[in-house]
């Protein structure tokens, strides 16, 4: 009689449930994801002299590499002020997005071990890196705002903006690698053709020069706004670029809502697939260990 | 997660009750597997002239399917510790993968009255930080929260035991201590249904001889552990039951003394 009872709660292991019940446990899970992002870190920078200060160097490094090449060798900043700090943002951010979406979406593929031996809700792999990339970023954050004081940019009220254009940044990361993750990890050649595609997106989001000076009658050009809009992080970089410098030409605030709804839609997608896929991941990769 | 476990555990106590009644009462189930089958899906890389590619579509890899497990029915029940015998590709690691849910079956069904939790030689831990953050990782990962990861921290490490090695990065561990750590860390949680992947074969006799008591200990309280192992005097001793899978299917299951002797027989035979 009790065996009949217990029949009624036996479920399938590992199941996903509602995508409410999957949220909550990711929810759940929230101090694994930061246990795992600073673990990132540390691990990255294991056996290294100057440990975690690299993770100030680094970005202040690419800086100045940028800006001997692109402002006194190439002599591209095209008329914009303090162009210094306009290559800071725009390399710093794209950086981050770059690294923290590659990274998100190559995590299935890449980790088959923890797939395996572990039964963990699998969206918190991808969001552990997203956290970790955040961690950097703060640190990015940092060496842009430093930059901009040494360079005689003075603070302004519109500073205040980047703690939550940082927090839309993380979720828009999460939302592509959590889209990103499941198609990578069916398709493995993406991750050769992903940095390939990440180099298009550079160019195409006015890192190293203003892209709106390159396009004529740019008021009027529909096909090279949609362009524009059609590249998820365009909106942050031209918004940071406005907090930071005041820079606002090619209407920040149009491109960060193509932005937002960029995050809205991959984080609901993601979501989804997440919920309906939660066991199927990287079923393939399994078989190197029979 | 944590609710089940409370409900696995009045279910044990009202079975318990029972028990002191009619010593011959069903315990309730733990997990049901229905004619499960499992298919790995392989690719091998063709290494071929380019014209015969070209004709190919480009594509440099072929798939092929290996039918990992052949049908396997199976009842555990809470309490019970079943041992998994057979040579080596029998299925042992698929079918424990399948019960813990990281492998979904091709074919017919598993049913747990819990989340299983599966412990390996290989248990995914980084090699590059400490075993003390490994440790933290872990808990974290099976649901902790901060506060009660430092409290079942210090039990974690006295049960593995290591000694200075638990600041270390654990790329400069053995083996074996790897295995300790990973075994210390899962068997901290008190799963309600613990799979065992020859996780206990690279530690030394006195750590087994711990690890053994403690999973004694796991199913006197109504737990269920499954082991998958070479070891078939462990399996003798501690198993209730063993299966003896071949080829993914079921050899012979039964009573554990029974079960190995055949299989051990069997495989003296063979070489």
């Amino acid at each position: 009689m009790s065996s009949s009872k217990r029949s009624e709660h036996l479920f399938a292991p590992g199941s996903a449930g509602s995508t409410t019940s999957y949220l909550s446990k990711v929810f759940g899970l929230r101090y694994y994801i930061r246990a795992a992002a600073r673990a990132r870190i540390t691990a990255r920078n294991y056996g290294l002299a100057y440990g975690d200060l690299w993770l100030v160097l680094e970005p202040l490094f690419s800086i100045v590499v940028y800006f001997v090449v692109f402002s006194i060798v190439l002599k591209a900043d095209r008329g914009v002020d303090n162009f210094l700090v306009f290559l800071a943002v725009g390399r710093l951010v794209f950086t981050n997005h770059q690294g923290a979406v590659l990274g998100a979406s190559t995590s299935l593929a890449n980790d088959p071990a923890i797939l395996r031996d572990t039964t963990m809700t699998r969206a918190v792999i991808p969001l552990g890196v997203v956290a970790g990339a955040f961690y950097q970023w703060r640190q990015d954050l940092f060496v842009i705002l430093v930059i901009a004081l040494v360079t005689a940019e003075w603070p302004r009220l519109s500073w205040l903006a980047v703690i939550p254009l940082s927090l839309g940044l993380m979720m828009l990361n999460a939302g592509l690698g959590l889209t990103l993750a499941p198609i990578v990890d069916r398709y493995q050649d993406l991750r050769r053709a992903l940095p390939v595609g990440f180099q298009l997106i550079f160019y195409m989001s006015g890192v190293m020069f203003p892209i709106e000076f390159f396009i004529r009658d740019f008021e009027h050009s529909n096909w090279a706004f949609a362009a524009l809009m059609l590249n998820p992080v365009y909106g942050y970089v031209k918004c940071f670029q406005w907090a930071i410098m005041g820079y606002d030409i090619g209407h920040p605030i149009v491109a960060l809502f193509a932005s937002i709804a960029w995050t809205l839609l991959t984080l609901a997608v993601g979501l989804v697939v997440f919920t309906r896929n939660e066991r199927g991941f990287s079923s393939f990769k399994l078989s190197h260990e029979v | 997660m944590k609710s089940d476990d409370a409900d696995a555990e009045e279910d044990a106590i009202v079975a318990g009750e029972a028990a002191g009644i009619e010593e011959e009462v069903v315990r309730p189930v733990a997990m049901r597997l229905d004619d499960v089958h499992c298919h790995y899906q392989v690719f091998a890389q063709r290494e071929d002239s380019m014209a015969a590619r070209i004709a190919r579509g480009m594509k440099n890899r072929e798939s092929r399917s290996i039918h990992a497990l052949r049908g396997v029915t199976l009842t555990v029940r809470e309490g019970e510790a079943l041992g998994v015998v057979g040579s080596n590709g029998a299925g042992k690691s698929t079918l424990l993968r399948a019960m813990s849910g990281s492998l979904i079956p091709t074919s017919g069904e598993v049913l747990v009255s819990s989340q299983p939790q599966k412990i390996s030689v290989a248990w995914a831990l980084n090699r590059e930080l400490t075993g003390r953050r490994n440790i933290e990782l872990g808990l974290l990962g099976l649901g902790f929260r901060p506060a009660d990861v430092s409290e079942l921290e210090e039990s974690v490490i006295e049960f593995a035991d290591i000694g200075r090695f638990i600041g270390m990065p654990m790329k400069t561990y053995s083996t074996g201590m790897r295995a300790r750590l990973g075994f210390a860390i899962a068997a901290a949680a008190s799963p309600a249904i613990l799979l065992m992947d020859e996780a206990l074969a690279v530690g030394d006799r006195a750590f087994r001889y711990k690890c053994m008591q403690r999973i004694s200990q796991l199913t006197s309280e109504a737990r269920t552990v499954v082991m998958a192992s070479h070891d078939v005097a462990s399996v003798k001793t501690y198993c209730d039951r063993a299966l003896w899978l071949e080829g993914g299917t079921v050899r012979a299951l039964g009573p554990a003394e029974e079960v190995v002797d055949e299989y051990y027989a069997a495989s003296l035979e063979a070489s």
